[in-house]
């Protein structure tokens, strides 16, 4: 037996174990993407960066289950004339067909003023090739002052 | 070495890298015997046990408190929140394991002493290995209602 022919029959299991997963880079346009949709108030746009099974896990409320309840909550919560977001990477990890996120957000108000800070943590799934949001979790860093509707008594 | 010899000993190596693949692909359990001791130390009120928990570099997102990072911030949070008046009990969990992390999300019903109704929230948590003991790296939560003293809120819910 000659030294190429083990070589190539050594060539299998040792490609095998030398497949240790290569990190994807995090797919940071994705992201970029939502606060995109965000900004122009596109509910459905957004609602179609997460996985069809995909929840919320919004501050004092349920968790938000599938797409279709996804888009109405953004519809709701992020009407025409709602805060600017910004949005900061803090921490991510690709893991194989999931990645996970840390980041923080500011809400900014007409006048630039920041009415709320936060921090949220998102696990990403791959689905056909495309990077979508799996799992979305946030909180405020400060409990949310109370407001004064305009149909309650002043 | 002769002819059989090496056949054999290609063989033998082929056999051991694919073993060796085999092995990594081996499904592993959540470390749940942690996560119990979590509850347990939760239930009472053993917070330095509880800091124990988490790893060096741990980070932990209350609702609507800042980021707490860190052992000894961690600890004196959790001081802070007196978790021994509280019955705390775990459900609906899911857990995946993520490369070198396991995720797990559930639910949690939290009985406080002097309130009548449980507060009821849902969890997500990334549990890293330190050495040989599976520690929270990252821990977040939020409960599915407004406290109760709370105004209505008509401000985006983000």
């Amino acid at each position: 037996m000659r030294a190429a022919t083990i070589l190539f029959l050594l060539m299998p299991a040792l490609a095998g174990c030398a497949q240790a997963p290569v990190p994807e880079p995090f797919p940071q346009e994705v992201a970029d993407a939502w606060v995109g949709r965000y900004t122009a108030n596109d509910a459905a746009g957004i609602a179609a960066l997460y996985t069809e099974d995909a929840q919320l896990l919004p501050p004092d409320q349920e968790i938000v289950s599938g797409r279709a309840a996804i888009q109405e909550f953004f519809a709701r919560t992020n009407p025409p004339g709602s805060a600017v977001i910004e949005i900061a990477t803090v921490e991510t990890h690709v893991l194989g067909d999931y990645a996970h996120r840390q980041g923080s957000f500011l809400l900014k108000g007409p006048g630039g003023q920041t009415v709320r800070a936060g921090k949220f943590l998102e696990l990403w799934k791959k689905v056909d090739g495309q990077w979508l949001i799996h799992r979305d979790m946030w909180s405020a860093n400060a409990p949310v002052p109370a407001f004064v509707t305009s149909d309650e008594p002043a | 070495m002769n002819r059989n010899l090496l056949a054999s000993w290609v063989g033998g190596m082929a056999l051991l890298g694919a073993a060796g693949c085999e092995r990594a692909e081996t499904p592993e359990n959540f470390p749940q015997a942690a996560a119990d001791g979590w509850v347990a130390a939760y239930n009472s009120g053993d917070v330095e046990g509880l800091a124990l928990m988490y790893t060096e570099d741990s980070e932990v997102l209350p609702p609507d408190e800042p980021i707490v990072s860190g052992h000894a911030a961690i600890e004196e949070f959790w001081r802070t929140y007196n978790p021994g008046q509280v019955r705390l009990e775990i459900s609906e969990v899911e857990a995946r394991k993520l490369g070198d992390y396991w995720y797990r999300e559930g639910s949690y019903s939290a009985l406080v002493q002097d309130e009548g109704m449980p507060r009821v929230g849902k969890f997500i948590e990334l549990w890293a290995k330190d050495g040989s003991a599976w520690l929270l790296y990252r821990h977040m939560w939020s409960p599915n209602s407004p406290p109760p003293a709370q105004m209505p809120d008509t401000a985006p819910a983000i």
